[in-house]
């Protein structure tokens, strides 16, 4: 995915980045074990906000958190989560997303950025091959996905929701699968969908000046094509904001037994403040700075 | 299977004050002005059976089976969001009360353009807010306020929205379990009158200012 979605670290405690940071590491390894090193390079902080969400859900009962260290930095000890079938999962879903992404990227991108793209495709395709195997289910709402976003792009829809609506259904289908309580599964499915319209527009809005300058399909700038950037941005800005309430509300019914401080984080804070640093464009790109420091 | 204790994250050795407490964030959380028009409020109305049958039957327990309490705060999930006004469209309304929103959608659809009202607006508009796609909903509440200005329900519906458009949360955020900014606009959504929507937005307002953010 693009990784809007993830903590913010400054207002963590040492202890809750230790455990973040270990699910972090431990998705690493299963991606490692599950898909080769390879894929390895394709986490994101999204899919860890999706284990440690479905950790969370199970009360992560069971698992343990070794003092280890890693092939990226052998001399340096961390805590790492061990292998998990929720970890399993997220690094399904990681691998899939990231080899759609890489095949719209490839639709939509010039020829040299095409030729340098290129021979990421076929381990991509592997891996991809081998979680669809995995979770035929996830494999489904992956390809519908990428089929229905192509739709949106050719048909150069102009309506904000319409846009939007394949990555939050993807989203919403991904979070439905971190448990197997219907009820349970109503509030993740409007959590997820609300995830996934907050990244789409989020993304959006991040490549608002790039889509204006190449000509590419923004579905902001179709919606507001008289409009300055500036107020494109400020209408955006509140259109997300009502997904993050969503979000909130949701997360506020589900009944998280452990990580709820760190998912707090995240949901609370992370969401809106990811938002305001990419409405700041002198701000380095996903430089996580809490907006005032009070004690 | 939970004890009320459990289901209101306190332990059994909590004084009545922290019980009160806990109860009443919990009840915050669950609000119904969160969850209006989200397809979420079932859930969120079981939650809210669930915590304030908790507190009265803690609260009974330690008065030996006296008067319980929760009646007097937060009992209210009423049927205040419920679509049962008397309208040309309470077909529809039922519909969406049950629901059963594609059909309500579809027979919205099939009404003639020259006499979509208010009315009409206002329940697309649910139907798009369920849906999530806040963006039409917002539009469409928009449309029916301007139609019928005077319509408390319609302007509920937008106040909401705006509330959030502004960065405002539901109950949960800025109370102990959410322990960032402590000065954030959801702490006043305690009330559900409209002068708390409009309180909360003035703070959003001002929140965003003096943080820099640059609305």
């Amino acid at each position: 995915m693009f990784g809007y979605i993830r903590a913010i670290k400054p207002e963590m405690k040492c202890l809750e980045y230790d455990l973040y940071r270990g699910v972090y590491c431990g998705l690493c390894r299963q991606l490692g074990a599950d898909y080769g090193q390879f894929s390895r390079f394709s986490l994101t902080y999204d899919c860890t906000l999706l284990a440690m969400l479905g950790l969370a859900l199970t009360g992560d009962t069971g698992s343990h958190f070794h003092w280890q260290a890693c092939i990226a930095n052998p001399i340096k000890k961390k805590w790492i989560h061990t292998y998990h079938p929720m970890l399993r999962y997220a690094a399904a879903v990681n691998v899939l997303l990231t080899a759609q992404k890489a095949e719209d990227g490839i639709a939509d991108s010039s020829l040299g950025k095409k030729a340098a793209l290129l021979p990421l495709l076929p381990p991509l395709h592997h891996m991809a091959k081998k979680a669809k195997k995995r979770y035929p289910a996830l494999g489904t709402l992956v390809e519908e996905y990428g089929r229905t976003q192509n739709q949106v792009e050719q048909q150069q829809v102009s309506s904000i929701d319409r846009a939007a609506d394949p990555t939050a259904k993807v989203l919403a289908g991904i979070c439905r699968g971190l448990s197997h309580d219907p009820a349970v599964q109503k509030v993740l499915d409007r959590l997820g969908y609300h995830l996934g319209r907050y990244v789409y527009l989020m993304d959006a809005l991040d490549d608002l000046e790039k889509d204006r300058e190449q000509g590419s399909y923004n579905v902001l700038l179709l919606r507001f094509p008289e409009q300055t950037d500036e107020e494109i941005r400020d209408y955006a800005q509140q259109t997300i904001n009502a997904s993050i309430a969503q979000v909130a509300a949701a997360y506020e019914l589900l009944d998280c037994k452990c990580y709820r401080s760190i998912l707090n984080n995240i949901v609370y804070l992370g969401l809106q403040t990811q938002l305001r640093l990419i409405l700041q464009p002198s701000c380095p790109k996903r430089k996580e700075l809490p907006d005032e420091l009070t004690l | 299977m939970n004890s009320p204790y459990d289901i209101l994250g306190v332990s059994p050795n909590a004084t009545d004050d922290e019980i009160r407490k806990a109860y009443r964030e919990l009840a915050k959380k669950y609000h119904p002005d969160n969850y209006a028009d989200s397809p979420l409020k079932e859930t969120a109305e079981e939650k809210m059976a669930q915590i304030n049958a908790a507190f009265d039957q803690i609260m009974a327990q330690r008065r030996g089976g006296g008067q319980s309490s929760s009646q007097q705060g937060y009992g209210g999930y009423g049927s205040q969001n419920s679509y049962q006004n008397a309208s040309r469209f309470s077909d529809i309304r039922q519909m969406i009360n049950q629901g059963r929103y594609e059909e309500a959608e579809e027979v919205l659809d099939g009404v003639a353009s020259a006499s979509r009202d208010a009315e009409w607006y206002f329940l697309k508009g649910s139907i798009f807010y369920q849906r999530g796609w806040m963006d039409d909903a917002f539009q469409y509440f928009t449309t029916a306020c301007r139609m019928n200005p005077s319509n408390a329900e319609y302007r509920a519906a937008l106040n909401r929205m705006q509330y959030q458009r502004q960065g405002g949360f539901g109950g949960g955020f800025g109370t102990d379990q959410n322990p960032y900014r402590t000065g954030q606009p959801g702490q006043n959504a305690t009330g559900c009158g409209i002068c708390d929507i409009c309180a909360g937005m003035a703070c959003a307002n001002l929140c965003c200012d003096c943080c820099g953010g640059g609305c």
